[in-house]
Parts: C-alpha cells; sequence; structure tokens
C-alpha cells in the first residue's frame, strides 16, 4: 500500500501539454522567469523510443556536420537517462548489420560517456578551466558576462542571432551551431566559456554540466591543445548559405576571411602554433 | 516495499521492482541551481506521467525521508551530479539507503579511480581503450 497522498503531491491530470506548460509557469514563477518557452522535443518514453527508431547511423557520419544532417536529435532522452547509450549503439548495429558500419556514431555516443566519467572525477570542477587557454590570452582578459545582444540575438549577424533564438525556443541546437555560437562567444567575443555554458544550461533540453561544460573548454581551448574557431566558408557549407544571403553583415561579415588571417586577429599566438 | 527515488539522470522504470513505491521530486533548490526553466522542467514532467512515479515538490531529503518511515529503506541510481550526491550522503545518515550504478556503456581495463583521470585527459586515450569492445 502507497503512504497517503501528501501536500507535496503534484497533479497528473492534465488535458493537453499546453495545460501542462501553462500549469507549470504557474507553479515555477522564478524558473518561468528564466525561460518561459515550451521546446520542440517532447517527454517520454514512447517518444524517445519513436525517435530512436527512425535514426540513420550509417548516413550520420557523411552527414552530421550539416545543419540538416541525418543527427538523431535523442540527446535530451540519453542525459535523463530516458534511453542508455547501449540502447542506442544496439539499434544502431541492428540497423546498419555491423557495428563497424556506424563507427563514427558509436565514437559520438562514447564523447557522452567520456564526459561523464571526467564528471565523476572533478564534480564541481567542470565550472573550473581545467587547463590554461592555449590562445595567447589569460582567463582575465575575458569578461564574465554574455553580452545581450548574444543573449537576445541581436548582434546583427543572421546566423549567430538565428542560433541565439532557436537556442531559446527549442531548446535545442545542432551540435555544429553549438560551435560556432561557442566560438564566437569566446574568441570574438572574447567572453570567458562559462558565461556561455550557464546560458546553454538554461535552454538546452540536454543539458548537463559534463558533456555541456567540457564541449565549451574544448572550444575554448581550456580542455584541448588548441582554440576551436570557424570562418565564414565553413558556415556557409554546413548551412548551405541559408544565412549568408540575407545578413545585414553580409558585406562586414566577421567571419569572412582565411583561418590563418582569423588566427592572427583573434589570437595572440602565431598562425602556425595552433 | 521500497521507496525508490527517481532523480533527473534516471527516468526509466528499468530499475524499478514490482512493489516500490516510486517518487520524484521536484526541488526548487536544483532547479535554480541548475538554471532551468519551464521547457525543462516540462520535458521531465511530460517523462514523468507515463511512468508509475509519484510527483512530489519540495525539499528533496525531507520529503523522501518523511516518505521512507513507511518503506523499506530507500534505492536510487548513482550520479556524478554532485548535488545529487550530496542529498544521497544527507538521506544516509536519515534511512537505508541503496545505490544502484548507471548503466555501464563499455567496461573500460584500468577502469579510471575516482580520485583522478589517469590517463584519460583527452578522448583520443579513452577511444583507444573503449573503441575494440565497442566496435566488437
Amino acid at each position: 500500500m502507497r503512504p497517503t497522498h501528501g501536500p507535496t503531491k503534484m497533479r497528473c491530470d492534465f488535458a493537453s501539454r499546453d495545460q501542462l506548460a501553462a500549469w507549470l509557469r504557474e507553479q515555477f514563477p522564478s524558473a518561468a522567469a528564466r525561460d518561459s518557452a515550451v521546446g520542440t522535443s517532447q517527454g517520454g518514453h514512447a517518444e524517445a523510443h519513436r525517435i530512436l527508431a527512425q535514426i540513420q547511423p550509417r548516413s550520420y557520419a557523411a552527414t552530421r556536420n550539416h545543419l540538416d544532417g541525418a543527427v538523431t536529435r535523442l540527446s535530451p532522452y540519453l542525459r535523463h537517462g530516458v534511453l542508455t547509450l547501449d540502447a542506442v549503439r544496439r539499434q544502431a548495429v541492428s540497423v546498419a548489420g555491423s557495428a563497424r558500419a556506424v563507427q563514427k556514431f558509436i565514437s559520438e555516443l562514447a564523447w557522452r560517456d567520456y564526459w561523464q566519467r571526467l564528471y565523476q572525477v572533478w564534480g564541481e570542477g567542470v565550472w573550473l578551466d581545467r587547463e590554461a587557454y592555449k590562445t595567447g590570452w589569460a582567463s582575465g582578459d575575458y569578461s564574465h558576462d554574455l553580452p545581450e545582444d548574444i543573449r537576445d540575438g541581436t548582434t546583427q549577424l543572421a546566423c549567430m542571432d538565428a542560433f541565439s533564438g532557436e537556442l531559446r525556443t527549442t531548446g535545442y541546437l545542432h551540435n555544429h551551431a553549438r560551435m560556432w555560437l561557442a566560438a564566437y562567444v569566446v574568441h570574438w567575443r572574447r567572453v570567458q566559456w562559462q558565461a556561455g555554458a550557464r546560458w546553454f544550461l538554461v535552454h538546452l533540453l540536454d543539458g548537463d554540466p559534463a558533456s555541456n561544460n567540457l564541449s565549451w573548454q574544448w572550444v575554448a581551448s581550456t580542455f584541448s591543445h588548441k582554440p576551436y574557431f570557424f570562418n565564414r566558408e565553413n558556415v556557409e557549407k554546413y548551412t548551405s548559405g541559408r544565412y549568408c544571403e540575407a545578413c545585414p553583415a553580409r558585406v562586414h561579415c566577421p567571419f569572412d576571411a582565411s583561418y590563418e588571417e582569423l588566427s592572427g586577429r583573434l589570437f595572440r599566438v602565431k598562425a602556425g602554433s595552433l | 516495499m521500497r521507496l525508490a527515488w527517481l532523480h533527473p539522470d534516471c527516468l526509466n522504470a528499468a530499475w524499478l521492482e514490482p512493489n516500490d513505491h516510486a517518487v520524484y521530486v521536484f526541488d526548487d533548490q536544483q532547479i535554480d541551481a541548475d538554471g532551468w526553466g519551464i521547457k525543462r522542467i516540462l520535458f521531465v514532467y511530460e517523462t514523468l506521467l507515463e511512468l508509475p512515479v509519484e510527483i512530489h515538490r519540495g525539499p528533496t531529503v525531507e520529503i523522501l525521508a518523511t516518505l521512507a518511515r513507511s518503506c523499506e529503506g530507500i534505492v536510487t541510481v548513482d550520479s556524478p551530479d554532485p548535488w545529487l550526491r550530496g542529498r544521497i550522503a544527507e538521506l544516509r545518515q536519515l534511512a537505508s539507503v541503496e545505490v544502484k550504478p548507471s548503466p555501464v556503456f563499455v567496461e573500460l581495463d584500468g577502469a579510471v579511480p575516482r580520485n583522478h583521470t589517469g590517463d584519460l585527459k583527452r578522448f583520443s586515450r579513452y577511444w583507444a581503450k573503449a573503441e575494440r569492445k565497442l566496435l566488437a
């Protein structure tokens, strides 16, 4: 027999997702003040298994860097234990016929396992710079706060503003978009990665301090051998140019240069040493 | 009957037994500390509505300790999250707590000791150990 219902028990009778969301906004006003959007990924095991049944692990390696690539969007379900990494691996192997055929897909699952192992050891230490920046700048050279125009999506850079809006509205960003946005925050705007990581954690449905923070540190170079950055050609290639054509900054795009030129502009170390 | 505590890292019923009294607690301290907004709470809530679980709100340890009085101990799943680990440690002062290991993706030879990262300082070194087993 279950204990009688106490005053802390919450409702389970909702006629619709909208009704549940409206009730949650009333119940959790401080969370709603941070973020009142509902996102696009529906919670639950049924939805997780519906998506799992549709994964295309063979196409993943060749297309995953493109915003329209065969990514799974299973990450929120993995983050909350709705699905296990092993269940997704087994499904991928079953679809492809062999593990070797989906090596890249499996190695990307392994990144999450790797980050979790480090979190187990470092705990709150995932919020600390694991190493010095390799940009030639010291940690103190980076500002502490996320600029409002990035948070609000008003930088007038069409790609970055779109990523900011998608993050806040849907709770999801393609991994390549996360990397571009993180690199823009840290290297172009010279903001500490922690400010961006905190912002992502408010919005990403798959956000956890391990995968999120250590990925930000990988971009920043505080947990990698060199900083990650990109140029306009890279964004155009993997977005099919969808942002550049109508971008207010298309003729003075801060990303429109060779990697060598950008390295010279952004970092205090010689391009050849990166 | 055991009190089974589902927390944000283990929203599934695979580890529950038929007679478990399963609960999830929305704790404002955790929600504020982790910076969750409505879309995350909604995602978790929708997931819970599909599970045989009672949903509560309030201080995690206080609620679980109260509910545990009519149960034969508390069972939950391990997590690397420091906040959850802290609550588990507090619960252990008040009740019998069994912590089940979190699901294993790959067993590594020379697994990482809990107090340091061993030679897993870069993913490439982890992958060198994990690849053979994961691609078997």
